[in-house]
């Protein structure tokens, strides 16, 4: 949204405060107004990094056990080797903040500063008027976030046009989280930008730029009038990319941590048969679409097939697995007619007794052929694991996955570079009395599959 | 004083129903075999089939060898035991192939009815085999 079009960035960088954005951004119920976040800023002492990693990662017991902490590294910029130290405190009461920060993050930049030097401490406060407010959905594993200083009395002019920015974001349904801090311990009036990302190839040009979406609602000379009035009130500005340092942080939910909501689909998913990239449109759009729009589509799906059984999983905090209900399948991929579809024992004696049925039963094994389909909806990389499954497997994730996206998933929008993979996970016994064991290479394609199955249609599949 | 048969003609009567018996069982499972209807448990099929008839089969075998051998023609066993004998070995051998031919109109399959089988079969076997002893010991020479 905030392109360097927009926003130059030509101003002196002092960072710091950037890093509570993103931590603020993981932990805090936006219900609350007045979320404070208690931030230090550390550099590694030479050859203390690994050091550093191995005091976050193994804390020591007691001390952060009722805390919440991340730690994030600045990628880009001047400030590159530094990390941000970030606690939250949702208390209203700025003594009991205080008391949270002496409880938490002294006793932790204590620990570790044997390893760091530390060049600075902060607070900052959420400020929900102005943003979107929905970063907390996601699992980002980057964020860019940008640092503005105002001039002096420009506060108020600075507010009101990201009000008005946040309006016309919700009227044209801009598809862009972002979120907004105002530090208060700072005499100066900062105010920080987090734009989370899930990775690198995110931070592209966006489809619909800032400015051309003020034009949109408010007409060319409203919209310019109003950035006039924002660059007026901005002294300084500088932005740089920093990263979730992931397996390093201890918190309960937030950003770059799956959704406590949602049980997690397993990663890298087992190793499945045979895999298809659905094209794009027919499951997930790349237009930046809400979670939802893409999972009533594959429920859609699921319905023409005749599925009415289905397991969701999340795939950290911005994608999903659906995972059907194992069938049994001819050798074509189609499902077997009626009960049979979805048992794994043969059914006896339902069709009356003929000599030739009878010839055939008694010399011919039963063997059976079996079908998972999973739908997976993410931007990451899809890469099989390296162990097979087995059908008591599937059969637990059926009982064990959410029968629906959760609320805050629902709303969370899908990342452009997100795609919809289908990958199927086929099972064969040669007789009844053999375990179903997983097909290696099957010799049906899973376009086929798909087919057989009932969800789409070929051309729909192959256009 | 009980009727008497001769020891060759029952031998040969239970060799008869017992290789004629085993015979025809061997050949449903060989074709079920080939057929592919025990899948990747064709072991364990023959590991059941095996114990079921060779043991009574390999005893008729060399009763009917040493007779040959010792060429007692004369020799007699009781009528009443050689009937039962080959009463239970007929009833022992159509309920191995039952075990086989009956398995379609199961819920079981194939190896599972061969297990609950043994339930019965067991008990049979024994019976048979000590029908056979009894047959044996009754032998008398004129």
């Amino acid at each position: 949204m905030y392109t360097s079009e927009t926003f130059p960035l030509k101003l002196p960088f002092s960072p710091f405060l950037l890093l509570t954005l993103i931590s603020l951004t993981s932990t805090l119920s936006y219900g609350q107004e007045q979320i404070k976040t208690h931030w230090s800023f550390i550099t590694p002492k030479p050859d203390m990094e690994e050091q550093l990693g191995k005091a976050y990662k193994d804390p020591p017991t007691g001390i952060f056990s009722s805390s919440q902490y991340i730690v994030l590294r600045v990628k880009s910029g001047d400030q590159v080797g530094r990390y941000a130290v970030a606690t939250f405190d949702e208390d209203k009461a700025s003594e009991e903040s205080v008391s949270g920060y002496n409880k938490t993050l002294l006793p932790l930049i204590e620990e570790i500063s044997r390893v760091v030097t530390v060049s600075r401490r902060d607070i900052s406060t959420w400020r929900p008027g102005i943003g979107t407010c929905e970063t907390s959905t996601g699992s980002y594993g980057y964020a860019e976030v940008v640092f503005f200083q105002l001039n002096s009395g420009g506060e108020q002019d600075f507010v009101f046009v990201q009000e008005k920015i946040r309006e016309a974001a919700e009227k044209t349904n801009l598809p862009v989280l972002y979120e907004w801090q105002q530090v208060v311990s700072d005499v100066k009036s900062n105010f920080i930008l987090i734009l989370p990302r899930n990775q690198w190839a995110d931070f592209r040009r966006l489809e619909k730029l800032f400015e051309s979406m003020l034009i949109e609602v408010y007409g060319r000379e409203d919209a310019s009038s109003l950035l006039q009035r924002l660059n007026r009130s901005i002294r300084t500005r500088n932005s740089a990319l920093w990263n979730f340092w992931a397996g390093h942080c201890l918190m309960r939910v937030g950003a770059g941590r799956p959704s406590d909501e949602m049980p997690q689909f397993p990663w890298p998913p087992p190793k499945w048969t045979s895999r298809y990239v659905v094209i794009e449109g027919l499951v997930a759009t790349g237009k930046y679409e809400k979670l939802v729009n893409s999972f009533d589509r594959i429920v859609n799906a699921f319905h023409r097939a005749g599925i009415s059984e289905w397991s969701v999983y999340g795939v950290g905090g911005n994608g999903f697995a659906m995972v059907s209900r194992m069938e049994n399948i001819e050798d074509d991929g189609s499902p077997k007619s009626g009960s049979e579809r979805w048992g794994v024992e043969p059914i006896h004696g339902e069709r009356g007794f003929s000599l030739a049925q009878y010839l055939k039963a008694l010399f011919s094994a039963s063997p059976g052929r079996y079908r998972v389909i999973v739908l997976l909806v993410t931007d990451r990389s899809v890469t099989s694991g390296a162990e097979a499954t087995s059908l008591p497997q599937w059969t637990r994730m059926l009982k064990e996955g959410a029968g629906s996206l959760p609320g805050k998933m629902r709303e969370a929008v899908l990342p452009a570079s997100a795609r919809c993979e289908a990958l199927v996970y086929e099972f064969y016994r040669p007789s009844e009395d053999d375990i179903p064991r997983s097909v290696e290479s099957s010799h049906l394609q899973t376009v086929d599959h798909l087919v057989a199955a009932g969800l789409w249609k070929r051309e729909e599949l192959l256009p | 004083m009980s009727k008497r048969v001769s020891v060759s003609v029952c031998q040969r009567r239970l060799a008869v129903i017992w290789f004629v018996g085993s015979g025809l069982i061997l050949l449903l499972m060989l074709a079920q075999t080939l057929a592919g209807k025990y899948g990747g448990q064709v072991q364990a099929a023959w590991s059941w089939f095996f114990p079921t008839v060779l043991p009574t089969l390999s005893l008729i075998l060399g009763a009917v060898v040493s007779e040959k051998q010792g060429a007692q023609a004369k020799a007699t066993v009781d009528l009443f035991s050689f009937r039962i004998s080959c009463v239970l070995s007929v009833v022992y051998v159509v309920f191995v192939f039952a075990t086989l031919a009956l398995q379609p109109f199961t819920n079981m399959t194939p190896l599972t009815l061969m297990n609950v089988a043994n339930l019965w079969l067991g008990p049979i076997q024994g019976l048979v085999g000590i029908a056979l002893g009894a047959l044996f010991v009754s032998r008398q020479t004129s």
